[in-house]
């Protein structure tokens, strides 16, 4: 074969493929309207969160201070004090919650996942967690009011029992997800090597889907803390610091929904001050979420 | 040897170090649910040889091996009809614990799996598993030793078994295998994942354990 002719003419451009952007042309018109309206999606539904937090940040920021957030609350017409009291009753009722739904939750989660995957019991569970995750949790703290506060009164305990009636589904669905995600070739090779089912749940399926399971038991904590509606019927409200788990307790998301609704300019300056707060809180949750949920190498 | 490699890359080897028959099976029928995988096969694993299967896929080579210790009695659909006989006694007998049974008769899986933690905790697993007393560090540097993975992973025994390239980590399933020192190891397809080094590395190591 004799070398390629470089001075040979150059074909016709007619006859070149056309490689350039071509705006206009039909596929690509297409294109590029539907990537441009998911992006408008996407914008458009970050928008609420950051307006919210813009919102707060300027009510609420101003009375951001050590007093609000120590102090106990201001009566009628006083000036000052703070929701001290609500911060340390949301964590307690959350900690409670969160004291009851995790161990139950991942063990449940292990039957749903490892031991019993097919059985009847399982299809059962599984369908109540979904159920259960779309619960209005009104009904957590009617429910809680039917087996706690009827015989022993409003109490920290029962709120965080309501509180752990929500947490359960997301926490047993998430632990599940996770635990699935753990690849069958892992656990086989544990079998293989002599373990027993407890141990490859130990020592395998548990530690692989840790992150996965920390992701669900966060988010269902930050959810947890934002909830108002069963503690209405459970742990109601006080004015003091919690001093022991049986009486009623205060707590952020009733404080807001309390102050708001009243005729004072310094409780309705505190509800934003204590917004702020919960949605740092809840925020706090989520982020620390994501960081536990990242995989690791 | 590219014989060898081709006879093990398609089939599954069994293997025992130290000739009396330490396996011998007869499986008559070996379903999944409805579907009859096997049949009507027989076989006795000598020591010290190393015992090959070789056949098309979907012949049920796989099936076979996973009866050999009983991890097929994780699959709830599977039913078993025949007997098989390690050192004499009924593996399938009524009163045999099959987690007892598979700390006796190893196995390698085809897909490297290395646990997500540090290399030397994934040699250390079977040991701790059976509440190994001794020096363990010598145990794992034996094993990784004799799996041909010592040179390359002596300096990060600390990192985790999942940074290793999956030659390695195949490698390293087998250095887990064999820390327990069990008496059978049964390896499917061990080198189906691997590139021709590796699958010679890994052949070699057969052979030097044969």
């Amino acid at each position: 074969m004799s070398e390629l002719d470089l001075t040979a003419s150059v074909p016709e451009e007619a006859l070149m493929p056309h490689l350039e952007r071509q705006l206009f042309e039909r596929r690509a018109m297409k294109n590029g309207i539907l990537t441009a309206l998911t992006w408008a999606a996407a914008i458009l539904g970050s928008i609420p969160l950051f307006s919210v937090i813009y919102m707060l940040v300027i009510q609420g920021g101003a009375r951001l201070d050590l007093e609000a957030l120590t102090a106990l609350p201001p009566a009628g017409f006083e000036s000052g004090g703070g929701f001290g009291n609500a911060i340390v009753g949301t964590l307690v009722m959350v900690g409670i919650a969160a004291l009851i739904s995790i161990p139950i939750g991942i063990l449940a989660a292990v039957y749903l996942a490892v031991l019993g995957p097919y059985s009847k019991l399982a299809g059962i569970a599984r369908f109540v967690a979904k159920t259960l995750t779309g619960f209005p949790s009104i009904l957590a703290g009617v429910f809680t009011y039917a087996i706690l506060v009827i015989a022993f009164g409003y109490s920290a305990l029962a709120g965080g029992v309501s509180l752990a009636v929500l947490m359960l589904p997301t926490i047993v669905l998430a632990a599940e997800e996770a635990m699935k995600q753990v690849p069958q070739r892992m656990t086989d090779t544990a079998f293989g090597m002599g373990c027993t089912h407890t141990q490859v749940i130990w020592k395998v399926v548990l530690p692989t889907g840790l992150p996965g399971i920390l992701t669900g038991v966060m988010l269902a904590v930050a959810g947890a803390a934002g909830e108002s509606a069963p503690l209405l019927f459970t742990a109601l409200f006080s004015n003091y610091y919690i001093s022991e788990l049986m009486e009623p307790t205060a707590s952020l998301s009733i404080l807001i929904y309390n102050f708001s609704a009243m005729p004072f300019e310094n409780q309705i300056e505190l509800a934003w001050a204590a917004s702020l707060v919960l949605v740092l809180i809840v925020l706090a949750f989520n982020i620390l979420a994501r960081l536990v949920g990242q995989p690791r190498v | 040897m590219r014989a060898t490699a081709e006879m093990i890359a398609s089939g599954a080897a069994a293997f025992s170090p130290a000739s009396e028959v330490v396996i011998d099976c007869d499986l008559q029928k070996v379903f999944y649910g409805d579907f009859l995988a096997v049949r009507d096969s027989s076989l006795p694993v000598e020591k010290g040889k190393i015992t090959g299967f070789i056949g098309p896929s979907g012949c049920g080579k796989s099936t076979v091996l996973r009866s050999l210790n009983r991890m097929n009695d994780l699959i709830p659909i599977f039913r078993f009809e025949g007997m098989v006989k390690y050192h004499g006694q009924d593996i399938y007998g009524r009163k045999v614990d099959p987690v007892v049974v598979r700390r006796y008769i190893g196995m390698v899986f085809q897909q490297p799996n290395p646990f997500s933690m540090s290399i030397y905790d994934n040699v250390a697993f079977g040991l701790r598993l059976n509440r190994f007393k001794g020096d363990m560090d010598e145990r794992v540097q034996s094993a990784l030793e004799r799996a041909a993975l010592w040179k390359e992973v002596k300096d990060k025994l600390k990192n985790s078994g999942m940074s290793l390239s999956g030659g390695q980590q195949q490698r390293l399933g087998i250095a887990r295998a064999i820390a327990t020192e069990p008496d059978v190891l049964l390896m499917d397809e061990p080198c189906s994942a691997l590139d021709p080094i590796a699958t010679r590395q890994v052949e070699e190591l057969m052979l030097e354990f044969s």
